[in-house]
């Protein structure tokens, strides 16, 4: 038995070397299960049988982080509801610009500046070319569901959103197998010609290496970024960050994290000894040290996980290990004369399928679209009064899933510290969380870690000022 | 603090409810705007309020406490709210209300999982389907006996004619246990309003000794305290935090201040049809080499024995010391386990209930089944536990239709009708997101009771723990739940229906 590809996909088939791929996703999925079979509970899912017991561990697809910051809950009148709900669509579509910094022996990914240096630098013909530095971008959309809207270019018009719950370890394994077949996937998913050598790094690149100075990080040299060499697939390419969405981009959200997430939280944690402890999951997984704490799914798939641990079972994921798109509900999507269309003319599923043959839902990808021949965009459509000039709408409507598979366990499940524990913000609704040292006290409510924005904002409209022209008396000028 | 409640203003339906042994819902069109107006407004003098119902509420305690029988009501209790089409005819703008009030039911079918046909008319409906059967208003009313309460029907249909004309008269009754046309106590499960009278008096009855924390989360054990911005408009909200109140729920319109909404929907229950669907299911797990008690199945369909003994609390069998026990029946959650509850009133040990076991897999009360999709409770689901409390409504169910021994092949079921600020977040969000939904709270399939997904076969898969605790999947097709047709409500208080019906305060009536 093998690890098989996420949704039983079968893009390896196409390849001359199939086996040869087949194998080696095989093997990377293996190297990660290997790390963690000495945890009592932990499961490995090619030794599961029919007799399993199954989980779908559900989560929304819309980042949970945007409703706690700005306060989604807060204000029950639905004017003010509906315009912080607006605020956080856009905000999720804003792509964060990184890099890599090395300090100390580690690598740290790190907002890009130009102004200080902290770009990367592609390295040609041996040296440095400071000239070329770049920085990368990934979407901030943290629930492993990532989704890019697409206009007509000439209209504007916006004709397609597409979502996809792709993990980049998967296009990586099969791009750096056959860059042929990574090419005419990109073509055919995204619509149009991608050329293949946008998808590999063309240079090896190097990043600043820092060094604290009196108090400050100084740049002292560059040092080679592994991973990043020439010939190496960069999945943050821009075909599949600005001008498209294939796979998943944003940090945490890879299959790999999913599986280290899912393998840790079956350990037995001091705040929850026994299942009978009311915890929530936002508490547990502070103290489990796993995922990130303001996000629908890493606190519920902890939360799910662990109860199967502590109920007797040893748990993981099943193969295909993968995250999925479980539910799509568009029914309440309204066309720009407020009819209601039906669902099979503005969804399609493009890769995975509802119905796998275990019965298990397993979509990879979506589009959500306006009906063949309709002379709109998405852009004058809404799914429950929320404009669809942004993902967002859908993804709130999407439930992202993964597949736990349990058998009955046996033998101690060894006491594990807290890591962290969780400190909400003294006003957020939904709730927004700090880890802080399990023995420090919670910041205090005009503490300066509650006021830092932990996502990039779009501009709230109701700050925006609408003006006749260009603005003459005031506002500054550019340039 | 928890806030004062307007109870002469707030409709008594709304809260605490009838409960009379007798109901009729009665589905009104109107014929003739401003004389259908001032006809309705003659019937306001009738209009139960919170406070009336809290009265007879406390008598019929009274009684039962003495041992007396019920006492019989003088007069009969009304509760009226009014469709969009009606607020519409009268010159109201409606577009900044709920959006599925707005749009009405009918638009709503199809989200709700109503096969709808070629015309886009929802198949099954009987009434709400066209403009000739339009319902603008309903008028619940109730009463401890039949014959009176037909005798206010009479006479309030002969105040509204001609200006508005019956399109839907349901007599229904309390059944014997209280039990729908499954065979199942219903009623149990409320959320506990919070808020006090102006006699200073909690609305919902405390019973949880003071000095355990669980007494500012319950009013009784497991009945969770919610704020009443959920139900009634103006009032503080429920937020995350279940203890601290959130904003006030703002009105739409000022005259919705201490008004709510309702969902009314007919539901036929067809007996023979989940009879038949529960025989397959046991046949199908004896098929896996199961061993199947008689009522097992049914009983994990919806999560409660027939008399209404919670799963979680009691996996093996109904337990009438738990059933017969207001402090019991309802006490059981899903993720974590609840240990003895004293009780207040004063004795010393205090009186203790006792503990509970946590069971977030399932084995005792199935994750697909009926009150665990409808009320997650503390368990798990895609958004999350520490939003569950959000989505509860005040449920306010009548069975209708005669017995099975009477009629056999009759109409009978259920009028579901449930009160809440948001239709959209809390009815159609627990219908459709929960109860429709094959992988949402769980993904152990859709609501085996009320879950549809718009066909007429409406196949569905449920998964659960057998007897022996293997995890199996079982086919599940039917329909034995059907929407004959629905509305949806404005419930405004007294006072905003005096301001809605032009009521003059000063004249008297
Ligand atoms: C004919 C259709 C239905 C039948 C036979 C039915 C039956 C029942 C029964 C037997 C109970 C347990 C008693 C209790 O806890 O009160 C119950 C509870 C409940 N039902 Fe239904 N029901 C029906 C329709 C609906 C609908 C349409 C909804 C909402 C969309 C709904 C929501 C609820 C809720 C929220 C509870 C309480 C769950 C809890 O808090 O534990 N039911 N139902």
């Amino acid at each position: 038995m093998k690890y098989l590809p996420p949704g039983r996909i079968d893009d390896f088939a196409r390849s001359s070397i199939a086996n040869h791929l087949e194998e080696a996703w095989h093997e990377r999925v293996k190297e990660q299960i290997d790390q963690y079979r000495d945890l009592a509970r932990f499961l490995d899912p090619l030794d599961a049988d029919d007799t399993a017991a199954r989980e779908v561990i559900p989560w929304t697809g819309f980042p949970r982080i945007y409703d706690a910051w700005l306060n989604i809950d807060k204000n029950p009148d639905l004017v003010e509801r509906a315009r912080r709900m607006n605020r956080a669509h856009r905000s999720a579509e804003i792509l964060n610009g990184f890099t890599y910094v090395k300090f100390g022996d580690r690598f740290f990914q790190v907002p890009a500046d130009p102004t200080n240096g902290w770009m990367l630098i592609p390295e040609i013909d041996g040296e440095p070319s400071f000239q070329d530095a770049f920085s990368l971008v990934e979407r901030p959309q943290d629930e492993y569901l990532e989704w890019f809207v697409v206009r007509d270019p000439v209209t504007n018009r916006i004709t397609r959103i597409d979502f996809t719950a792709e993990a980049p370890e998967y296009w990586e394994t099969l791009a750096e197998g056959d860059p042929d077949l990574a090419q005419e996937l990109y073509s055919e998913l995204l619509g149009f010609n991608v050329p293949k050598e946008d998808l590999f790094f063309q240079h090896d690149v190097l990043c600043p290496e820092l060094v604290r100075v009196s108090g400050r990080l100084q740049i002292v040299g560059h040092v080679r970024l592994t991973g990043y060499e020439a010939g190496q697939y960069n999945r943050w390419n821009k075909w599949n960050t600005e001008r498209g969405a294939v796979h998943l981009t944003q940090r945490n959200n890879t299959l790999f994290a999913e599986i280290n997430l899912a393998a840790r939280a079956t350990q037995r944690f001091a705040i929850r000894p026994d299942l009978g402890a009311n915890v929530d999951r936002f508490a547990l997984t502070a103290c489990g040290g796993y995922g990130a704490l303001n996000r629908n799914s890493d606190p519920t798939i902890g939360q799910s996980v662990n109860t199967l641990a502590l109920s007797g079972f040893q748990v993981m994921v099943s193969n295909p290990i993968g995250l999925y798109i479980g539910n799509i509900d568009v029914s309440g999507f309204r066309d720009p004369d407020g009819n209601a269309v039906e669902r099979d003319e503005i969804l399609t599923v493009h890769r995975g399928t509802f119905e796998d043959e275990d019965g298990l839902a397993r979509v990879l990808r979506f589009s959500v679209h306006p009906p063949a021949g309709a002379d709109y965009g998405l852009e004058s459509c809404a799914i429950d009064r929320h404009p669809l000039s942004t993902g967002g709408p859908v993804a709130r409507q999407t439930t992202v899933v993964i597949h736990g598979i349990a058998t009955p366990a046996s033998g101690d499940n060894p006491l594990a510290e807290c890591a962290a524990r969780a400190c909400a913000h003294p006003t957020k609704d939904p709730q927004y969380f700090l880890a802080i040292d399990p023995d420090a006290d919670c910041p205090a409510n005009d503490d300066e870690r509650w006021m830092e924005a932990p996502v990039t904002l779009a501009p709230d409209e109701s700050r925006m000022t609408a003006v006749r022209g260009a603005p003459r008396t005031s506002g500054e000028r550019m340039g | 603090m928890e806030p004062l409640l307007d109870a002469t203003d707030i409709q008594g339906h709304v809260f605490p409810g009838f409960g009379t042994s007798h109901s009729v819902v009665i589905a009104l069109q109107l014929r003739a705007p401003a004389e259908g107006r001032a006809a309705l407004g003659h019937l306001l003098p009738e209009v139960t309020t919170m406070a009336d119902s809290l009265h007879l509420k406390g008598s019929r305690r009274e009684a039962a406490v003495a041992g007396l029988p019920r006492p019989m009501q003088q007069i009969p209790l009304l509760a009226l709210s009014i469709a969009a089409t009606a607020l519409r005819a009268w010159g109201h703008d409606t577009s900044g209300f709920d959006l599925s009030f707005h749009m009405g039911m009918r638009a709503d079918a199809a989200s709700l999982g109503d096969p709808i046909g070629q015309d886009s008319i929802p198949v099954d409906w009987t009434f709400e389907t066209s403009e000739d059967d339009r319902v603008d208003v309903l008028l619940i009313a109730g009463h401890s006996e039949r014959v009176p309460l037909e005798q206010a029907v009479e006479r309030w249909l002969s105040m509204l004619a001609p200006h508005w004309t019956p399109v839907l008269i349901e007599y229904g009754r309390r059944r014997a246990g209280d039990k729908e046309f499954f065979g199942f106590k219903d009623g149990i499960s409320q959320p506990a309003m919070r808020g006090v009278t102006p006699g200073g008096e909690f609305v919902s009855r405390r019973v949880i000794a003071a000095e355990d924390p669980r007494s500012e989360l319950f009013a009784k054990p497991g009945q969770l305290l919610i704020w009443p911005g959920s139900f009634l408009f103006g009032y503080p909200c429920q937020t995350s935090s279940l203890t601290q109140p959130g904003a006030k729920m703002p009105p739409p319109v000022p005259w919705m201040r201490n008004g709510s909404y309702l969902v009314f929907r007919r539901l036929l229950q067809n007996v023979r049809v989940f009879r038949e669907a529960v025989t397959k299911m046991e046949q199908h797990l004896m098929e896996q080499g199961e061993n199947v008690p008689e009522g097992w199945v049914s009983a994990h369909l919806v999560g409660r024995w027939p008399d209404g003994t919670p799963l979680t609390a009691s996996p093996e069998n109904a337990d009438p010391d738990i059933s017969d026990d207001q402090n019991r029946i309802n006490n059981f959650r899903f993720f974590a386990s609840l240990s003895p509850t004293p009780l207040a009133g004063g004795g010393d040990p205090p009186e203790t209930i006792p503990a509970v076991p946590p069971d977030p897999l399932g084995f005792g009360c199935p994750r697909a089944s009926h009150i665990r999709q409808v009320n997650p409770r503390d368990g798990i689901s895609e958004i999350g536990q520490e939003h569950h409390s959000g989505k509860l409504m005040l449920r306010r169910g009548i069975a209708f239709g005669p017995e099975e021994e009477e009629m056999s092949d009759a109409d009978r079921g259920l009028l579901f009708l449930s009160y809440q600020t948001s239709i959209v977040e809390q009815f159609k969000f627990v219908q459709v997101n929960w109860a429709n939904a094959t992988q949402r709270p769980t993904g152990d399939g859709a609501d085996p009771i009320i879950g549809q997904n718009g066909t007429l076969d409406n196949e569905r898969r449920i998964q659960l723990f057998s007897p022996s605790r293997r995890q199996q999947r079982c086919p599940l097709d039917g329909r034995w739940v059907v929407a004959t047709g629905g509305g949806y409500f404005v419930v405004p208080s007294i006072g905003g229906l005096r301001h809605l019906l032009h009521v003059d305060e000063e004249s008297p009536s």
